[in-house]
């Protein structure tokens, strides 16, 4: 970003303002006295948010690599396990994420043009589709937890007959066996279908608390923007709780075809 | 001033890349989610049809489901994140994060996609191991009876060394 010496010399809020924090003039409330103009300010703090951004790339990455190893060392297992996910409610999930990316970019394009009303509406429909998106999470798990689908070797929804030879693997199925299977419901015959939930409780989970995480953000930007903090002389915080969002979303965006749609 | 310069540029859109406040044109929006919803319905279909043998994409499976995902999240990160309008430092970041993300990916598969290469059996799975060791661990001991049933030294032996000295 080229600043001119000149711009910097004219554009100085700062300027015989000095020794003061309340002073009036054309110093904005929210201008740190270490930034030339909110323009830097702006741009130093959304740098930040990215910077954190790609640490979150890397944290959900290094789940990825490892959902990559397993599959290519048990593929038929994955396509075998697969088919215990819901893909209508993945998919309505994926759409839920998508609009309430397209309600956080309007909440930002509202701050752009000091629309308060429209800013606040904004930021209440993203919090109200994530929380869809949560309920029919909680529905998905519970099904599951309902049937004895759990992770590692706490699974037990075994088809009858299923060739047991781990060691363990077993003992657990007919400790937590017993139960009826319900009708539609298919029963994995590979005993190392625990392997497979591992990865998707985990992957899914912590992204499920990253999508609380962000409804609580959102939440508190829509009380602030309510009072009428934000305008488009300053929203860094709906631009960079923003940024996250997407993060969440894109990150859903990989995590559906890979564990809905394997075949 | 610091006013008049923002406002001549709010005033151009084209001339972006030199502030950071780029505003989304609705229509802009709509287009990209729409592209984004009809994206989602494209892989939902694909990875149904072949679950039920409709169509076969055989090794291509992963690469299409991944491909349009890329391309989703292209779409995101390039208009409902900014990038394309931003300060390009931002978009750095975002793709160092992909570069070394896929320094992980390659070397990990280097090493996991190779393992059998050179005759080395550690690309078997660990329970197998572990279940191979558990049944020799129980050959050890049913032949343990036999083992201590043999003598050390048999008559012969001393016959021909002499008496063993007694400890």
């Amino acid at each position: 970003m080229a600043v001119h010496p000149t711009t910097i010399a004219v554009d100085d809020p700062h300027a015989g303002a000095h020794g003061s924090h309340d002073h009036g003039g054309d110093h904005p409330p929210h201008l740190k006295h270490y930034f030339i103009s909110s323009e830097q300010q702006f741009d130093a703090a959304k740098l930040g948010m990215w910077l954190f951004l790609v640490t979150e790339i890397l944290l959900f990455g290094g789940m990825f690599v490892a959902y990559g190893i397993y599959r290519s060392m048990y593929p038929e297992l994955f396509v075998e396990a697969s088919t215990q996910l819901n893909t209508v409610m993945g998919g309505i999930n994926t759409l839920v994420l998508l609009a309430s990316s397209l309600t956080v970019a309007w909440a930002i394009r509202c701050a752009q043009t000091d629309n308060q009303r429209g800013l606040f509406w904004n930021l209440v429909a993203t919090v109200c589709l994530a929380g869809v998106f949560m309920v029919i999470k909680y529905f998905e798990y519970t099904h599951k937890f309902h049937l004895g689908i759990f992770p590692g070797s706490h699974y037990t929804f075994f088809a009858e007959g299923t060739p047991f030879t781990l060691p363990g693997v077993e003992a657990a199925a007919e400790h937590g066996g017993g139960h009826h299977i319900p009708e539609g419901e298919l029963p994995l015959t590979n005993q190392r279908a625990g392997l497979f939930f591992s990865i998707y409780y985990v992957m899914t989970g912590i992204h499920g608390i990253h999508v609380l995480i962000g409804m609580i953000a959102i939440s508190t930007l829509a009380v602030k923007a309510w009072k009428g903090k934000y305008s488009s002389a300053w929203y860094t915080p709906v631009e960079n709780v923003g940024l996250y969002w997407h993060v969440v979303d894109i990150i859903w965006i990989f995590l559906f075809p890979l564990m809905y749609l394997i075949s | 001033m610091a006013e008049n310069l923002h406002d001549t540029s709010a005033a151009d859109p084209a001339d972006h890349g030199h502030h950071g406040h780029h505003i989304l044109s609705p229509g802009l929006l709509l287009k990209v989610i729409g592209s984004l919803a009809f994206l989602t319905l494209l892989t939902v279909a694909i990875g149904l049809m072949e679950r039920k043998g409709i169509i076969h994409l055989g090794g291509f499976t992963v690469p299409v489901a991944l491909g349009i995902a890329g391309i989703k999240a292209t779409l995101v990160a390039m208009f409902f994140m900014g990038l394309k309008y931003d300060n390009k430092v931002n978009a750095l970041a975002f793709s160092l994060s992909i570069v070394f993300l896929s320094i992980f990916f390659i070397f990990t598969f280097l090493d996991t996609g190779f393992r059998d290469t050179f005759d080395d059996w550690s690309a078997t799975p660990i329970d197998e191991q572990e279940l191979e060791e558990l049944r020799l661990q129980e050959r050890d001991q049913e032949l343990q009876p036999a083992i201590e049933a043999q003598p050390l030294v048999l008559p012969g032996d001393t016959a021909l060394l002499g008496t063993p000295p007694t400890p």
